[in-house]
């Protein structure tokens, strides 16, 4: 198999937003990771003097810790050869006309403007470090509904901020965590105020225009009590010869009766190194949902999870990855049930192709005290030839005796009867395969917003081609 | 705090293990240490051959480093909160042999007594064999069933060629490697080409020291279209006994072309037992293997149960049992390895936890680059039944071949309220229709013990843990 020019096909033929601009930026960091950077990233922010204190500890958090020999293989990452910080433009657009024209023509190219006037209670856009441009519908606003830049939320609600910030996912948490809190720029800051709810979607674009960058938005989502929301995150990235790197945190408080939907379709390009940190705390009777798309980048480890601390509080993790050559999607979730009458679902599907790797890696964890717990995970894998390569990791670790926990998971072919029942039917061998892999992904599929549901009908058309060997 | 909780609660639920109520034997650290390792080959007068054996395991002991809990194998126990460094690497005073079944001390006797018919059968106490009985007509067809010094003294080619050099070799980890240094002793079973045997054989275990680490070693030959069952006991006196004692245990098992091994090992020693075992079956073309790994006795336990699937037809069916009581700790890795095509194995293992105790499963099942036709299944169900037991799954795949049928299953949960209710409204106490609903949740795998003796052992010692 000819892999080195399967992987140049791929990546400078097939993947459509693998266009780039000239660079443009108004301020970038010397590469590499250094205190003086984080001094930089702080003093551009002009923040208080608590969050300059902060990113510094991690700093010495992130030096501290290995970096993990578990999962993917991150050997070929080099830190000092990254840019940590990037600002493309002076200052945040509130209509599209204030967002600089090149930027702009890029986000036009993704079709962002244009999903915005269609559908979307607000959007935001993030090019290099920073966001350009957010924008949330008026009746929203009028209601109390908060949808800043991080930088923003931090300037604009500092109470609000510090008393969330941080507390779901510790700089200690894990290593690309404590760098993401030491070198964090961009991302959102969300508040649902009690009992609104927010029933189209709001939409965060995040978009690596420079080689060599590296991305580290922060996100901070609080839906206060009975408050429902969906959040939409989407990336994509040119394709270099070198890599990049994204390393974000996302934190979600879930306060009682909310309910939020995250969904997350990442479609970087394949020389992305993704390492990202995605955790709900999830109160009393509240709900959380992830949708975790894993379609691009070189390397992908990301494992949203939900901590159900309140009773009845239940979570949802759906999870879909497809893993062609040169890919590692090391994906999966975590469940933490800590308070009574909790229940969790995980379904997991994934699909590896050509030397592509796909791994699920899961926790399942039922504490003390966390009475008649129950949870299911499915994990099912689609191989389409002999060089693909899928594992399933999962950890259950059970500390109740009334707990229900079950798992299963299962690995197959594209069966010969499957395809000879189609083209009876009088599909093309290739139509025949491209239709049951649809079938496979559909429970996960359905679940997203229109326009995801149709990019991801279209990049597994486009995978398929001519794959009947 | 969500995740300080977490951490919290890891570090309680790690503090709660292998604290059991072992006593610290009087250190003699510095056992463990090449003088030992020639001070056993001079005492045992063994060959060359075995002493450079020795040698070769202490230096890969040497140089492999100590597992901790930041190894992802060992996450789940911590070797470092068990005192076996500070035992004795041999027996200083070493039971003599007998000449008779009725010389044999008479707890032995009893537990004896309890056995079905076998075609073979060995005593060993703290390692040395004191007994075996072996019928004329295996001898006449070429069968050999050896304790361990006998073998290496007298059929020393036998042994170079399969004492851990393929299916368990000192690489295979530090535990491994120190038993390869200071092996004491165990059961050497070969089966020439064609020979079928019915009834099993087996071995018996006795250990009552303290104070003492013992090394028994197990190597199964099954010739080309053998048939062979192979039963292995471990027991201790029923008389509480404080001071640590280890039992470090390899099992190699080398199953030729078109061989049909069963093997089964009955682990109840006493609570002052460290146990480790490592299983490994190295399986040639069209070789049907079935394993089963009892665990009931020690306070920590800890095996490594593996099948190597070197080509193609070969199957393997792997059982587990494990019932945990008090403050055991249970740690069971398991190891389906596909390299050629076409071949199957099938994993079950079931476990009940009372009182604190606490079991992890780990298993794997490797499908490598071209396996295909590959057929691996692997299910681990565990029944908590108190409220302070803890249960761990972790049922693992990696598949490198697309052509393959592999599942996996795990559970953890409690007894069906619902049968409860049916059982007592049929007249039973609440006590009696759980200890039934756990017999019978065991029974799935005792069905496939083909051994009828040993199936009504261990459903009458289940009943009697179960209490």
């Amino acid at each position: 198999m000819p892999y080195d020019q399967n992987v140049a096909a791929l990546n400078l033929d097939d993947y459509k937003y693998g266009f780039k601009d000239p660079d443009k930026y108004v301020f970038r960091s010397e590469k590499g990771l250094s205190k003086r950077v984080v001094e930089q990233i702080s003093a551009m922010k002009e923040e208080p003097e608590w969050m300059l204190k902060f990113r510094l500890q991690a700093l010495k958090v992130y030096e501290s810790k290995p970096v993990p020999k578990w999962g993917a293989d991150l050997s070929a990452l080099d830190m000092d050869q990254i840019y940590f910080y990037v600002k493309p433009s002076e200052k945040e657009g509130r209509s599209w006309d204030e967002v600089p024209e090149d930027i702009k023509r890029t986000f036009d190219r993704l079709g962002i403007p244009e999903a915005e006037r269609k559908s979307l209670a607000g959007v935001g856009a993030q090019y290099e470090s920073e966001m350009v441009y957010h924008k949330i519908k008026e009746e929203l606003s009028a209601q109390g509904v908060i949808f800043d830049s991080i930088e923003d939320g931090l300037r604009n609600h500092p109470d609000l901020f510090r008393q969330y910030f941080a507390t779901v996912i510790p700089m200690n948490d894990n290593k690309y965590a404590a760098l993401n809190s030491a070198v964090w720029s961009g991302g959102s800051f969300i508040y649902v105020p009690p009992g609104v709810e927010v029933d189209v979607p709001l939409q965060a674009y995040f978009r690596i225009n420079s080689e060599n960058l590296g991305q580290f938005e922060r996100t901070l989502i609080i839906a206060d009590e009975g408050a429902k929301l969906h959040y939409i995150e989407g990336c994509t990235a040119p394709s270099y010869s070198t890599d990049s790197f994204h390393s974000g945190v996302i934190e979600i408080i879930v306060n009682r009766g909310a309910n939020v939907r995250y969904t997350t379709i990442q479609n970087w390009s394949h020389n992305m190194y993704n390492l990202v940190t995605q955790r709900a705390r999830v109160e009393e009777g509240a709900r959380m949902a992830w949708l975790d798309g894993n379609l691009g980048s070189k390397v992908t480890m990301k494992y949203p999870s939900c901590y159900l601390m309140g009773r009845g509080a239940s979570g949802e993790i759906l999870s879909i990855a497809y893993a062609g050559p040169g890919q590692h999607q090391d994906a999966g979730g975590k469940m933490i049930h800590v308070a009574p009458h909790t229940s969790s679902e995980i379904v997991s599907k994934s699909i590896s192709k050509g030397g592509g790797r796909s791994s699920y890696r899961g926790l399942v964890q039922v504490q003390k005290g966390a009475h008649n717990a129950s949870s299911n995970v499915e994990c099912d894998a689609l191989l389409l030839d002999e060089d693909a390569r899928t594992d399933t990791y999962p950890y259950i670790e059970i500390d109740e005796n009334d707990a229900s926990i079950g798992h299963e998971a299962t690995v197959s072919k594209i069966g010969d009867e499957q395809l000879f029942y189609l083209m009876q039917r009088g599909l093309a061998k290739e139509e025949a395969r491209t239709m049951v892999v649809r079938g496979f992904i559909e429970p996960i599929a359905k679940h997203l917003p229109l326009e995801y549901a149709v990019e991801l009908n279209r990049l597994v058309e486009l995978e398929m081609e001519g794959s009947v060997g | 705090m969500g995740s300080s909780r977490v951490a919290q609660a890891q570090a309680e639920s790690r503090e709660r293990l292998l604290t059991a109520d072992i006593e610290t034997a009087p250190s003699v650290r510095g056992e463990i240490g090449p003088e030992t390792v020639e001070a056993i080959v001079r005492e045992r007068s063994e060959p060359e051959w075995m002493a450079a054996r020795r040698r070769h395991a202490w230096q890969v002991y040497r140089e492999t480093p100590m597992p901790t809990t930041k190894d992802e194998a060992w996450r789940y126990t911590d070797l470092a909160k068990i005192a076996w460094q500070d035992l004795r690497m041999r027996d200083p005073s070493p039971p003599e042999r007998v000449a008779a079944r009725g010389e044999l001390p008479v707890e032995i006797r009893e537990e004896l007594a309890r056995r079905g018919k076998s075609a073979a059968f060995a005593v060993q106490h703290n390692g040395v064999q004191l007994y075996s009985e072996f019928s004329d007509e295996l001898a006449r067809e070429g069968v050999l069933f050896l304790d361990f010094d006998s073998a290496v003294s007298d059929y020393a080619e036998l042994m170079q060629k399969y004492f851990m050099t393929d299916a368990v070799t000192p690489e295979f980890g530090k535990l491994a490697a120190l038993h390869g240094a200071f092996v004491s002793g165990g059961t050497v079973l070969y089966v020439p080409a064609g020979v079928e045997i019915e009834l099993p054989l087996t071995t018996f275990r006795w250990l009552d020291l303290e104070g003492v680490a013992v090394f028994p070693h197990t190597l199964v030959i099954a010739g080309p279209e053998s048939q062979v069952t192979y039963i292995e006991e471990c027991a201790s006196p029923a008389r509480a006994q404080k001071g640590l004692a280890m039992n470090c245990g390899v099992t190699e098992i080398v199953a030729e072309e078109g061989a049909r091994v069963r093997y089964a090992i009955v682990q109840q020693w006493g609570r002052h037992v460290f146990h480790y075992q490592a299983a490994r079956v190295f399986a040639h073309k069209d070789a049907q293997i079935q394993s089963l790994l009892v665990t009931l006795g020690a306070s920590v336990a800890r095996s490594d149960v593996e099948t190597d699937l070197q080509a193609e037809g070969a199957n393997s069916e792997m059982l587990g049992i494990y019932l945990g009581d008090s403050d055991q700790h249970f740690d069971h890795y398991t190891y389906q390895l596909h390299q050629a095509p076409h071949a199957g194995s099938d994993l079950l293992y079931k476990g009940a936890l009372k009182d604190r105790a606490r079991s992890v499963f780990r298993g794997m099942i490797r499908v490598m680059p071209g396996a295909q036709g590959t057929d691996a299944y692997q299910t681990n169900r565990n029944l908590i039944l108190s409220e302070d037991a803890h249960a761990d799954s972790l049922p693992n795949l990696e598949i490198e071949a697309d052509d393959v049928r592999c599942s996996h299953g795990a559970t953890i949960g409690q007894q069906d309220e619902q049968q409860i209710f049916y059982l007592m409204s049929r007249g039973l106490s609440r006590e009696q229709a759980e200890k039934l609903i756990v017999s019978g949740f065991f029974e799935e795998v005792l069905a496939r013990v083909p051994v009828d003796w040993l199936h009504r052992r261990l459903s009458d010692e289940i009943e009697r843990k179960l209490g």
